[in-house]
């Protein structure tokens, strides 16, 4: 028997999103490996029309002989949608981030991770194969009964011709703006930083939908230190592109990631790195970005040598560009060949 | 089974590097506190916690954003009537004796919905408070557990304010 065909499902899919840009990269190495691949969504931002099918349509569309991946990352009605579909099902476990994170914040945020957390042990036993993002994200799946489990890290590519043209000490922070990321550490960073750099800022891009506390807390705290940083939100690609271009070096104080996109995103593109140790942070950037303690001296020291030592620079921009070989579309591809291959692929 | 892909192992030259590099920062926090450039008081400013608004469903409960929800009243609710043939003119007659009862529905409204706003207020500020006095008594439970403990005792990860 030979798989023909192995779609996707996920509860939304928007422009920007993590998860949905994850999926449609996945669709492409599907259909490169002569599968029939489709994306089928709970609900589907109006931008991207033509790139999903509803959910329901999955019982119509999917034959028990097919692959069906479901992205778990939330606690949604679309997985009972796809538990009703026979298929060879996959689980792509998106490690949402531990509630305690929301705390204050938001708390149908973690009301929708505890479910999500609650219910992993019975949702796995419905799934054949298990995929997660990192190795950090696999091993908390351990204790869990599935035939298979792999590591399917996503692909990153840098645009055509790309070129940076990095400004002077302009620090750069990318990432949803949530508590997990500990933006707070950067800004605090950045006060420090500026004791002795003046003319040091940061730009903070990243989307803070259904965290306005949060937010807010950060606009406050940013003003109150003068740490030079502005809080942009959501921006457009192009300008997410700019941001990447002439940033002098990306901060990531992240204390849990389920991978950390962002941080291949800066590698690809060259981009020096100053990140945490935790969870797939050190995973991702190992071997690539100076990763430091929580101290925000310690990392406005980091920054600063960043800054000011062009040898720092290159030598951190060089191990980006080598550590962004991990994340190529030819490793994903292998990395799905050889997770499918027991159910036979085409050719 | 679990595909054999491994992460990177950390090379020595790269990790004796960042080690120096490291050791380099740290070197260089000390001498600007030594200098004076970070002072107790931008020291003690930095470690503030994170002030938070909280988000007050957490101790108002699961019909918090149903309140949240159904606070405004508005006078212009849907018309509909779905009988056959005489549901067009239910509709328009429904159209008419709202137009003819706005000057007496709307005002009406308006207060209802600016009252509910207020309880709405209130019951947030009440929530918030509540928040700010559990995390307080945890505060105060952990401190005191800690004061039990062997003080030599290590920590575990970063954990959120």
């Amino acid at each position: 028997m030979t798989l023909r065909a192995a779609h996707q499902a996920l509860p939304a899919l928007s422009p920007g999103d993590g998860i949905g840009n994850y999926a449609l990269r996945l669709r492409q190495v599907l259909r490169e490996l002569g599968l029939r691949s489709e994306i089928f969504a709970g609900s589907l931002h109006p931008s991207l029309r033509g790139e999903a099918l509803p959910v329901e349509e999955l019982a119509r569309r999917v034959a028990p002989e097919d692959a069906l991946l479901y992205h778990y990352g939330v606690a949604s009605p679309e997985l009972n949608t796809v538990l009703a579909t026979r298929a060879h099902r996959v689980l792509v476990y998106q490690n949402p981030t531990p509630p305690e994170w929301f705390e204050l914040v938001s708390a149908s945020n973690a009301e929708r991770v505890r479910g999500v957390i609650k219910d992993l042990p019975r949702v796995a036993a419905d799934f054949e194969v298990a995929i997660t993002l990192s190795h950090f994200s696999l091993r908390a799946l351990d204790g869990l009964a599935f035939a298979r489990r792999a590591v399917w890290a996503p692909a990153v590519e840098a645009p055509v011709g790309w070129r940076r043209t990095p400004e002077p000490q302009l620090v750069l922070g990318v990432g949803r703006i949530v508590p997990n990321k500990r933006w707070e550490l950067l800004i605090r960073a950045m006060a420090a930083l500026r004791r002795t750099h003046p003319e040091a800022r940061c730009e903070l891009l990243g989307n803070p939908e259904e965290m306005g506390l949060y937010a807010d807390a950060l606009a406050r705290l940013a003003l109150r230190l003068d740490s030079g940083t502005t809080l942009r939100g959501k921006v457009p690609d192009a300008e997410l592109e700019r941001a990447y271009r002439t940033c002098t070096v990306m901060a990531y104080p992240s204390a849990h990631e389920g991978f950390g996109v962002p941080l291949a995103e800066a590698m690809v593109r060259g981009v020096p790195i100053v990140a945490s140790r935790h969870t797939a942070v050190a995973e991702v950037a190992e071997g690539a970005g100076l990763l430091c303690s929580d101290d925000p001296l310690e990392i406005a020291e980091v920054l600063g040598m960043v800054i000011d030592d062009h040898a720092v620079r290159d030598a951190l921009a060089a191990r980006s560009l080598r550590r962004a070989a991990a994340f190529s579309p030819a490793v994903l591809a292998a990395a799905v060949r050889d997770t499918l291959a027991p159910w036979g692929l085409p050719g | 089974m679990i595909a054999p892909m491994s992460p990177p192992a950390p090379d020595g030259d790269l990790a004796a590097l960042d080690a120096s590099l490291l050791a380099r920062a740290q070197a260089g926090v000390a001498d600007k506190k030594a200098r004076g450039i970070y002072g107790p008081a931008f020291v003690a400013l930095l470690e503030e916690p994170l002030e938070i608004r909280p988000d007050p469903a957490f101790a108002a409960g699961p019909a918090w954003p149903e309140a949240v929800r159904t606070a405004p009243v508005s006078p212009d609710a849907p018309i509909v009537s779905t009988r056959p043939l005489i549901g067009p003119i239910l509709r328009a007659l429904k159209s008419l004796v709202r137009r003819s009862l706005r000057w007496y529905l709307a005002p009406v409204t308006a207060q209802v919905s600016s009252h509910n706003q207020a309880v709405i207020d209130v019951l947030a500020e009440h929530s918030r408070e509540l928040i700010e006095l559990r995390r307080e008594v945890n505060r105060l439970r952990r401190e005191a557990a800690r004061q039990a403990e062997d003080p030599a005792r290590g920590g575990g990860g970063p954990r959120p304010e």
